[in-house]
C-alpha cells in the first residue's frame, strides 16, 4: 500500500502565496472600475461647465457694464483688453472659474503635455470656485441680487469638492479680435431722433468748423439745457424755435420743399444702382445736415403740444408740417446711419431698431507702438476698413468721463492714432479651422498639494477691476475685483479672508484704505487663498516636489469669434 | 500499523493557517462587496446624472415641460395672454404694403415703420405737453406708422413679457401710444399690480431691454400661482422684493418655486437615488438664460449631488415654431403657432 503524505508546510505556503497573488490582483483591479465611474462623473460635470462657458461666451456683452469704455490716450483704456476670447472670458468672476496657480499647473502631467504647452504659451488653467452658485445665479445675472433677495437654492450646491478637481483650459491660438470700440471715443454715440440740440453737438460743430454754426448756436441757445422746459410752455417761443431750426436747415444746405413758412426737407431719393460716388450727398449726407433736420423735426413736433389755452393749439397745417418734418428727418437719419458707418459726425438714431451698428476697428499689430507717457503703457495704432491712409470722417472727440472727471480733449490723439489700414483683416475670408479652439477638461486632485492654499492668486487682467493700470478709478461702481477676491487671505497669518465688504461701500472715504499696501496685498491675493472655501487655511499631504497626473476628461472644439456679439437678443 | 495523531503544534499551525485563509477570504469578499457596491452606486448616480443632463438639454431645446404638443393636458400656456397662445404673424416682402391690423414680423428693421417714433423723455399723462407724437406713430388711428406699436402691444397682450423680448428686435424701445396719445400702463408709470415696468429709477421714460431687465426677472412658468394670476405678463422685481411683499404672483416665495420640475427616468427602481431636475427660463439683467438645476440624492445617506448650469437653448419664438397650430409637433405644410 502506497503511503500517503499530508501537504507539507512549504506546499501550503506556496499555495497561500499563489492565492494571495490572485486576490491582490483582483483587488488591484477594483479601483479601475471606481476610476472609470469617477471619470464618467467628471465627464458630466465638465460637459455642463463647458456648456455654461460657451453660453456665457456668446453672451459676453451683457457683462460689460461698469467698465471704462473711453480714455484720453490710446494706451489707457483697459476695456480694450477684454477681447472676445474664451480664455479671457473665463477670467470673468461671474463665470465661477478661478485661475489655478501657475506653480501647481506646472506640476501637472497630461496627455501630450497639453498642460505644459498651454502654460508655456502663456495660457492658464482654471478650476471651479467653491461658491458654485456664484457661477450660476450670477450667470443668470439676476446675480447677487437674486441670491440676496430670494435665496434660490441657497448653499445647496454640494458638488463643489469634486468639481474643484476639474481643471479647464483652452488650447489653440487666439485670434486678433475686433476692438469693442475706439479706445478714446466709444463711437457710435446714440441719440433720439428727433431731439433738441445737445451741448456736445455744439462743441463738435464749433471745433470741427462745420458750416452754419451761427444758426446752430441760435437754436442751441434757445432750447438747450435749462431753457428746455420753458420753451415747451410758450407757443410763441416754439414758433421762434421752428424759425431758427428752419434757418439752420437751409443754411446747412438741405434741400426743402413746400410753401413759405412750412418748408420741409426733401426726403432722401432712392439709392442709385451701381457704385455710389463719395461725393453724392444724397447717399452720404454730411452729419450737420442730419443734426439740423433733427432739430427742425423736434421743433415742429413741439408746436403740436397741448397748451393751457386752446387758442394756442396747433393748426392742421402745423400738425401736418410736424409729421412731414419728422418723416424726412428720420428718413435722412436712417440713410446716414446706413451708408456712413465711418462718418462719426452725427449720433446714430437710438430709436432705430436694427441692432446697434458698430464700426469695425482693430489694432494694427504692424504699426509702431505709441504710449501715453514715457515708460507708460503702450498701444498699437487703430485700423479700419477704409482705403489706405483714410480715417473716419468728422470723428468726435470723447465727451464722456474718465473716473469722476470730464475727459480731457483727446481729439488730436484720436487723429494721430490711426494706422494706414493695410493690416486690417477683419473682413478677410477665413476657414473654419482659423476660428477653432479647443476647450480641454482634466481631472487632478491638485488640492492635495501642501501649498494649494498658500500660493498667491494668479494675476488677472486689470480690465475687470475698478482701478486701471495707473490707479485711476475707471468704473462708476466699485464692483470689479479679481475673480478670487472673495477667498483671498487677508494677511500672512491666513486666519481670515479678505474683507470684500469694503468693495461695496460707495463712499470715497475708503480711498485711503484702498491705497494701503495691506489692502492691495489682500486684494491681489498675495497671501494665498482659501481655495476650497472651507473658511480655514489647509495644507495638503503632497509635497510640492511631487508631480501629479491630470486625466483628460473631455475635449470640445468651439468657434472662437473675433467680434463682440450676442446670441440671445 | 500504528498511526500517529497530529501534534498540538501541527494543529495550532493548521488552525492558524486556516484562520488566515478564512480572514483573507473574508476580507477579499468584503472588499469585493464594498467595491462592487461603490461602483454600482457611482454607476447608478452617473447614469442618473447623465439622464438628467440629457433630459435638461432636451427640455431647453423643446420646452416640453412647459408645453407638451403630444399631451393636451400639459398645455397650460395656450390661452390668450400666455406664451404658447397661437398668434398669426405676417412677413411681407420688402416694400410690400401691409393691411391695417396686420402683425408684422419682418427682418427688415430698416423699414420706416420699424422705428420707435415717440417722445423719448416722457411716457406719462403730461407727455403731450412736449408734442403729439401720436400724429406720427400710434397703435391705431390715422398715424402713418403703426407697426412698432402693434407689435409691442399685441405680443405683450397675447403672449406676455418673456415672449415680447423674444420677438422684438434687439434694441427695441418698449413704448407706444394710442391714437389719443395715451401710453399703456405697461410702458408708463410704475404700478404695483401684476404689471411692473418700473426699473426702480423713478423716471417715466421709454426703456430698452437693458433698462427693463436691470434688477428684474421675466420668466415663462406653468406654476399655478403665477399662471392663474396672469403672472406670465408680470415680472419679478428683484430689488423691490427685498423686505417687501407685493400683491402679485412674483413674490420672492412665488419666484423661488416657479421653476419647471421635470422627472426624468420615471420608471427607475425605487431604491435608486432620487433624481430631481428643474429648469428655469428667464430674461434677467440684460440677457436671456436657461438655468438648469440637477440633483441626485441618496436615499440611504441623504447625500446630494447638485449641479447647476446655464445653457443656451431654443428661444420661445423657436419653440412656438416647433409646434403645430392645432395639435402635435409642426410638420411641413401645416402652420405653426406663429402662422
Amino acid at each position: 500500500m502506497r503511503r500517503r503524505h499530508a501537504m507539507t508546510l512549504f506546499e501550503i505556503a506556496i499555495s497561500l502565496a499563489i492565492l494571495s497573488t490572485a486576490v491582490l490582483t483582483v483587488a488591484l483591479s477594483f479601483p479601475v472600475g471606481v476610476r472609470a465611474q469617477r471619470l464618467a462623473r467628471f465627464q458630466v460635470y465638465a460637459s455642463a461647465k463647458v456648456l455654461e462657458i460657451v453660453d456665457a461666451y456668446v453672451d459676453e456683452q451683457h457683462l460689460r457694464k461698469h467698465r471704462q469704455v473711453e480714455s484720453e490716450h490710446l494706451a489707457q483704456n483697459t476695456a480694450m483688453q477684454w477681447v472676445p476670447d474664451i480664455d479671457r472670458k473665463m477670467e470673468d468672476p461671474n463665470l465661477g472659474l478661478l485661475p489655478l496657480p501657475r506653480a501647481i499647473a506646472e506640476r501637472l502631467d497630461s496627455d501630450g503635455d497639453e498642460i505644459a504647452r498651454l502654460i508655456a504659451d502663456g495660457g492658464r488653467i482654471f478650476f471651479c470656485t467653491p461658491l458654485s452658485y456664484g457661477g450660476t445665479t450670477d450667470q443668470v445675472a439676476a446675480g447677487y441680487f437674486m441670491t440676496f433677495g430670494v435665496q434660490v437654492g441657497a448653499l445647496a450646491y454640494q458638488a463643489v469638492a469634486q468639481n474643484q478637481s476639474l481643471l479647464i483650459g483652452v488650447i489653440g491660438n487666439a485670434q486678433q479680435n475686433a476692438l469693442p470700440n475706439h479706445p478714446c471715443v466709444a463711437w457710435p454715440y446714440h441719440d433720439w431722433y428727433p431731439a433738441p440740440a445737445q451741448e456736445r453737438e455744439r462743441l463738435e460743430w464749433l471745433e470741427q468748423g462745420w458750416p452754419a454754426y451761427g444758426e446752430f448756436l441760435a437754436v442751441c441757445t434757445l432750447v438747450s439745457g435749462p431753457t428746455y422746459e420753458a420753451v415747451h410752455r410758450d407757443p410763441l417761443v416754439i414758433d421762434d424755435y421752428i424759425r431758427r431750426a428752419r434757418a439752420l436747415v437751409q443754411a446747412a444746405g438741405v434741400a426743402t420743399t413746400g410753401m413759405a413758412g412750412f418748408e420741409v426737407p426733401v426726403p432722401p431719393p432712392a439709392l442709385p444702382t451701381g457704385t455710389w460716388a463719395d461725393t453724392d450727398l444724397d447717399v452720404f449726407p454730411p452729419p450737420w445736415r442730419i443734426l439740423a433736420m433733427r432739430c427742425l423735426a423736434h421743433a415742429a413736433m413741439a408746436r403740436t403740444a397741448a397748451f393751457p389755452n386752446p387758442a394756442d393749439e396747433a393748426t392742421p397745417a402745423q400738425r401736418a408740417y410736424a409729421v412731414d418734418c419728422h418723416e424726412a428727418a428720420l428718413a435722412w437719419a436712417q440713410r446716414y446711419a446706413s451708408t456712413s458707418i465711418y462718418d462719426w459726425g452725427a449720433p446714430r438714431p437710438l430709436n432705430r431698431q436694427t441692432a446697434f451698428d458698430f464700426p469695425l476697428l482693430q489694432y494694427d499689430l504692424f504699426s509702431p507702438l505709441v504710449t501715453s507717457a514715457p515708460g507708460g503703457d503702450v498701444s498699437h495704432l487703430i485700423g479700419c476698413p477704409l482705403p489706405p491712409n483714410r480715417a473716419p470722417a468728422n470723428a468726435w472727440r470723447s465727451h464722456g468721463d474718465h473716473g469722476w472727471n470730464p475727459m480731457p480733449d483727446n481729439r488730436a490723439r484720436i487723429a494721430a492714432g490711426w494706422s494706414d489700414n493695410r493690416a486690417f483683416n477683419l473682413t478677410a475670408p477665413f476657414t473654419a479651422s482659423d476660428r477653432t479652439r479647443r476647450i480641454v477638461c482634466w481631472a487632478a486632485d491638485w488640492q492635495a498639494y501642501e501649498d494649494a492654499e498658500e500660493l498667491p492668486a494668479e494675476a488677472t487682467s486689470s480690465d475687470n477691476a475698478f482701478l486701471d493700470s495707473q490707479g485711476v478709478q475707471v468704473s462708476a461702481e466699485r464692483t470689479g475685483y479679481p475673480p478670487g477676491a472673495w477667498f483671498h487671505f487677508e494677511d500672512a497669518a491666513r486666519s481670515s479672508v479678505f474683507d470684500v465688504a469694503l468693495h461695496t461701500v460707495l463712499h470715497t472715504a475708503h480711498y485711503a484704505q484702498w491705497n494701503t499696501a495691506a489692502y492691495k496685498a489682500g486684494y491681489l491675493g498675495i497671501h494665498g487663498a482659501d481655495r476650497n472655501g472651507n473658511g480655514r487655511f489647509d495644507r495638503g499631504p503632497l509635497p510640492r516636489s511631487a508631480r501629479m497626473r491630470a486625466t483628460t476628461v473631455v475635449q470640445y472644439d468651439v468657434y472662437d469669434r473675433r467680434f463682440l456679439s450676442g446670441l440671445h437678443y | 500499523m500504528r498511526r500517529r495523531a497530529y501534534t498540538l503544534i501541527e494543529l495550532m499551525i493548521a488552525t492558524a493557517l486556516g484562520l488566515t485563509i478564512c480572514a483573507a477570504a473574508y476580507a477579499c469578499v468584503r472588499l469585493c462587496a464594498q467595491v462592487s457596491s461603490t461602483t454600482a452606486r457611482l454607476s447608478d448616480e452617473n447614469r442618473l446624472l447623465r439622464a438628467g443632463y440629457l433630459a435638461a438639454l432636451d427640455e431647453v431645446d423643446f420646452w416640453t415641460s412647459v408645453d407638451d404638443p403630444g399631451d393636451a393636458t400639459r398645455q397650460k400656456l395656450r390661452s390668450a395672454g400666455r406664451p404658447f397662445h397661437p398668434l398669426r404673424f405676417v412677413a411681407p416682402a420688402p416694400g410690400a404694403p401691409t393691411a391695417p391690423g396686420d402683425l408684422v414680423l419682418s427682418p427688415d428693421q430698416s423699414h420706416p415703420e420699424a422705428a420707435f417714433r415717440g417722445l423719448p423723455i416722457r411716457n406719462d399723462a403730461v407727455a403731450n405737453e412736449y408734442g403729439r407724437y401720436e400724429l406720427v406713430a400710434a397703435s391705431g388711428g390715422t398715424a402713418p406708422n403703426q407697426r412698432q406699436a402693434r407689435l409691442l402691444n399685441q405680443v405683450f397682450d397675447r403672449l406676455g413679457f418673456y415672449a415680447l423680448f423674444s420677438y422684438a428686435p434687439a434694441n427695441t424701445i418698449y413704448s407706444s401710444v394710442d391714437e389719443t396719445g395715451a401710453t399703456p400702463s405697461i410702458w408708463s408709470r410704475y404700478v404695483t399690480g401684476p404689471y411692473h415696468v418700473s426699473t426702480n429709477e423713478g423716471v417715466c421714460a421709454p426703456r430698452d431691454f437693458t433698462c427693463l431687465s436691470n434688477g428684474a426677472i421675466y420668466q415663462v412658468t406653468t406654476h399655478p400661482s403665477v399662471v392663474d394670476a396672469d403672472g406670465n405678463k408680470a415680472r419679478f422685481d428683484v430689488w423691490n422684493s427685498i423686505g417687501q411683499a407685493w400683491p402679485d404672483p412674483w413674490t420672492a416665495a412665488g419666484f423661488a418655486g416657479s421653476e419647471e420640475l421635470i422627472a426624468p427616468m420615471p420608471l427607475r427602481p425605487s431604491h435608486w437615488p432620487a433624481l430631481a431636475l428643474a429648469v428655469r427660463r428667464v430674461c434677467a439683467t440684460f440677457r436671456r438664460a436657461n438655468q438648469v438645476s440637477l440633483t441626485v440624492r441618496s436615499p440611504v445617506s441623504g447625500e446630494a449631488i447638485k449641479l447647476n448650469w446655464i445653457v443656451a437653448g431654443t428661444t420661445l419664438r423657436g419653440a412656438r415654431r416647433q409646434r403645430d397650430a392645432v395639435a402635435g409637433w409642426k410638420v411641413a405644410g401645416r402652420p405653426s403657432l406663429d402662422e
